[in-house]
């Protein structure tokens, strides 16, 4: 919005047009006023001369007047004082009539004119401005003397300033009107500029709807169909890509898939919500940004370059700084028409639970393994020895068939238990599960384990109350929760020892205690007692027939029932596992 | 010509900060290596060295190049000035994790020392300072750099208290004196690493802000 507006600029010009015209209007007037005025002045003067010097009867002999009363009547002249005169000269320029003016003769320039040309005349504009007129008189072809008078143009003067004055006024009336008309056309002649600079002001605002101003004249009216054309041109433009853009963002903002596309340099062209997720990048992204300030790894820096040197995909699995997380990462070249690669586009899948999941299986495999193999070798080994040796005592091969069948029973309940694992982890469905009373199973599960407590002389107490404890649940799979803890507690406490079992309610929650005097557990290994397969002294627990599964089983069954277990133990004194499930409303 | 420095800039920060990812993963796998007495991990942590030190040199070079080719000044100059002290810094984080690496691939093969210092409180402060510390560096920010800053003081703190610790272990039993004195050079280490970390941090705050916090008691 620079300079002037078109409208003042428009005016300004015209103005000054108009000015210049209105002056030189004015000079001329005043020259021809002048021009007029002086010389009807001269006319009159010059006629009256004539008619004067016809009229009057002059001596040829010598500049005479013999008319009757021309001397008073010049005299009279003199005497009023008027500021004009005429004299009577005679061919030398003397003045005779009247006399009284001296006898220096005139040779002013009008007379030498007149004595050539018969008339002369003088104007002396210097105040008071007067002019002078000159006639040669003749009689009989002879110069007899000349007339000469001397008018003041003050009245024609004042006359013609008046005229002036007059006209002046009359300029200036013409110098306003015009003005104010030239100031109204201006603003006319602008104002389609201006509605045409306040539709392109809109358009540039993306107010493409809008239909350009309606205008008179045929080339505004030209411009005006145009504009609309263009605004509808742009308006679907604007519409589609506004679409594509909004759909490409919704797909790539839905995606499961981390997206990061990068060009050849590593900055990054494009970056989706789940990638910055995945890659724990919280940065502004208004800015341009590099690979790796997104994140620093150096097997996906490595994969990218790799991707776009050689032109092919790559598949790598990175663990981003600073983020626990395992990610597979797949990047293609980005080819542009020509197949030429302008970058590498990454996408990202969240392997960490997959990894999990699988070392998880790997080691359940492997450990299930071992466990069934070192009964099996043990079976194995007496199998093969009652077999080589024939003549192998009775007692002998009684003690290895007993072996045989103790490894059979740990077999045996070792498959019972990956069994009941299994079973315990895949039935999470909770609705299968119906409403049961807590004491009462405990009462049965303690009533069967009375017996191997009393053969260890360990006290087997239990606290059940006299309420019904109503939660819901599986009855198989809360059995099994307190046989597994009821026994590891009557196993790990030394004779005379005390294992306690309460059950008890408060407001929301069933709370199941199960306490013993025993040898306890260390602080270190208290958070990993529920692993399958840890054992806390291997081959004792594996001596007394534990499988390891046992607190597995336990925690499993407890979280598919929504409830928690805790353990507190303190080596050498003892272990309290407590089990909390939500009671039925 | 804008345009080159700016192209050229954005690379040097690309190659910063890729030998950055492959310090800190040394620096990471290193710890690790060195808690789970994994000697497998270690030995690969010593191997990837020679990349560190290639991209170290690479680093130099084109912020050499980058000095002599744009002349730049201001924010541009601070910012290669940083990089080059960075590099080193990086350069030598490397090296102390490879020893680390070392100690871990030694400790690995004998018993378990136990003593009572929080290491994996050490070592956790560490790995994350060397993390928040590029992060600082890539985010420009200030406050984090900062943070890196303060966290040095635990560090040092620790391997005060590692050092007592395995005077004691080493007067109690004789036959420890090897895996203290492994795991006390360990601790150094770790302990250095810290301190360029920190370095790092204040190149940061330098060429965020145009101070020098160096050799200061307090930010």
């Amino acid at each position: 919005m620079n300079g002037p507006r078109l409208s003042v600029r428009s005016f300004v010009r015209h103005g000054l047009l108009l000015l210049l015209c209105l002056v030189v209007l004015a000079l001329l007037a005043n020259r021809v006023l002048e021009i007029y005025s002086i010389d009807a002045a001269r006319r009159d003067g010059l006629s009256r001369l004539k008619m004067l010097s016809e009229f009057l009867d002059i001596d040829p002999e010598g500049p005479r007047i013999r008319t009757s009363g021309a001397d008073q009547w010049f005299g009279r002249q003199r005497r009023q004082g008027v500021a004009g005169y005429i004299r009577l000269l005679d061919p030398d320029g003397v003045p005779v009539m009247p006399r009284a003016d001296g006898n220096l003769p005139i040779e002013d320039t009008e007379l030498e004119q007149a004595r050539k040309e018969g008339t002369g005349d003088r104007l002396v504009r210097r105040e008071p401005a007067t002019l002078y007129l000159a006639r040669a008189i003749h009689r009989d072809d002879r110069l007899v003397g000349f007339l000469h008078a001397a008018m003041p143009l003050r009245e024609i003067e004042e006359d013609r300033a008046r005229a002036a004055g007059g006209i002046t006024v009359a300029l200036l009336l013409v110098a306003g009107v015009g003005s104010l008309v030239l100031f109204l056309l201006g603003r006319r002649e602008a104002r389609p500029i201006e509605e045409l600079a306040a539709h392109t002001a809109a358009l540039a605002d993306g107010h493409y709807e809008r239909s350009a101003p309606a205008w008179e004249t045929a080339e505004m009216g030209r411009i005006s169909e145009n504009l609309d054309r263009l605004g509808d041109d742009l308006m679907s433009r604007v519409k589609s890509g506004t679409r594509g853009q909004n759909n490409l963002e919704t797909i790539l903002a839905s995606m499961v898939e981390g997206l990061v596309a990068v060009d050849t340099k590593h900055r990054v062209i494009l970056v989706n919500e789940r990638a910055k997720e995945l890659l724990g990048a919280d940065l502004d992204l208004s800015r341009s940004r590099l690979l790796s300030e997104l994140t620093r790894s150096a097997e996906l820096h490595d994969g990218v370059n790799e991707a776009i040197r050689d032109n092919r995909n790559v598949l790598k699995e990175i663990r981003p700084a600073g983020s626990q997380k395992i990610l597979a990462v797949h990047i293609a070249p980005l080819r542009d028409g020509d197949r030429k690669v302008q970058g590498a586009v990454c996408v990202l899948h969240d392997m960490t639970t997959i990894r999990r999941l699988e070392n998880m299986r790997r080691d359940f495999v492997a450990n299930v393994s071992h466990e069934i193999k070192t009964p099996l070798t043990a079976i194995q080994g007496a199998a093969e020895t009652i077999l080589d040796d024939e003549a192998m005592a009775a007692e002998t091969r009684t003690r290895f068939v007993e072996r045989i069948l103790e490894n059979a029973r740990r077999l045996n309940s070792l498959i019972n238990d990956v069994l009941e694992l299994s079973r315990v982890q895949s039935s999470v469905d909770t609705k299968a599960h119906e409403p049961l009373d807590l004491a009462v199973i405990v009462r049965e599960s303690v009533a069967q384990l009375v017996e191997p407590a009393a053969r260890k002389a360990v006290r087997l107490i239990t606290d059940t109350g006299t309420d019904r404890i109503r939660i819901r649940g599986d009855r198989r799979s809360l059995r099994s929760v307190i046989d597994n803890l009821v026994t590891n507690a009557i196993n790990y406490t030394r004779s005379d020892g005390e294992v306690r079992v309460t059950v008890s309610a408060d407001d929301k929650e069933a709370v199941l205690v199960v306490a013993d005097t025993g040898i306890g557990i260390a602080r270190e290994q208290q958070q990993r007692i529920f692993e399958r397969f840890y054992r806390v002294d291997g081959a004792r627990s594996r001596s007394q027939g534990g499988t390891g599964l046992g607190l597995a089983i336990v925690k499993n069954c407890v979280q598919a029932h929504r409830g928690t277990i805790s353990v507190a133990s303190e080596l050498g004194k003892g272990s309290t596992f407590t089990v909390r499930f939500p009671l039925i409303d | 010509m804008a345009v080159h420095l700016l192209r050229d800039l954005d690379q040097l920060k690309e190659h910063l900060l890729y030998l950055g990812s492959l310090v800190e993963e040394s620096t990471d796998k290193s710890i690790a290596a060195l808690l789970n007495r994994d000697a497998e991990l270690g030995r690969g942590v010593i191997e990837g060295d020679d990349r560190v030190d290639a991209m170290e040199v690479r680093v130099e070079e084109e912020a050499m190049k980058l000095l002599a080719l744009h002349q730049p000044v201001a924010a541009d100059l601070r910012f290669i000035i940083t990089v080059l002290k960075v590099n080193n810094d990086l350069e030598r984080v490397g090296d102390l994790a490879v020893n680390i690496a070392a100690r871990a691939a030694d400790l690995a093969d004998d018993a378990p020392l136990e003593f009572p210092v929080d290491f994996a409180v050490m070592s956790e402060t560490v790995r994350s300072m060397v993390h928040d510390s590029l992060e600082s560096l890539v985010r420009q920010d200030v406050a984090l750099a900062r943070r890196v800053w303060k966290a040095d003081a635990t560090v040092d703190r620790i391997h005060r208290e590692m050092f007592q610790a395995m005077e004691d272990v080493m007067r109690h039993d004789s036959n420890s004196v090897r895996r203290a004195t492994l795991w006390l050079s360990a601790s150094r280490h770790l302990e250095r690493i810290a301190d360029l970390a920190t370095n790092i941090a204040e190149d940061v705050i330098f060429m965020v802000t145009g101070e020098v916090v160096r050799h200061r008691d307090a930010i």
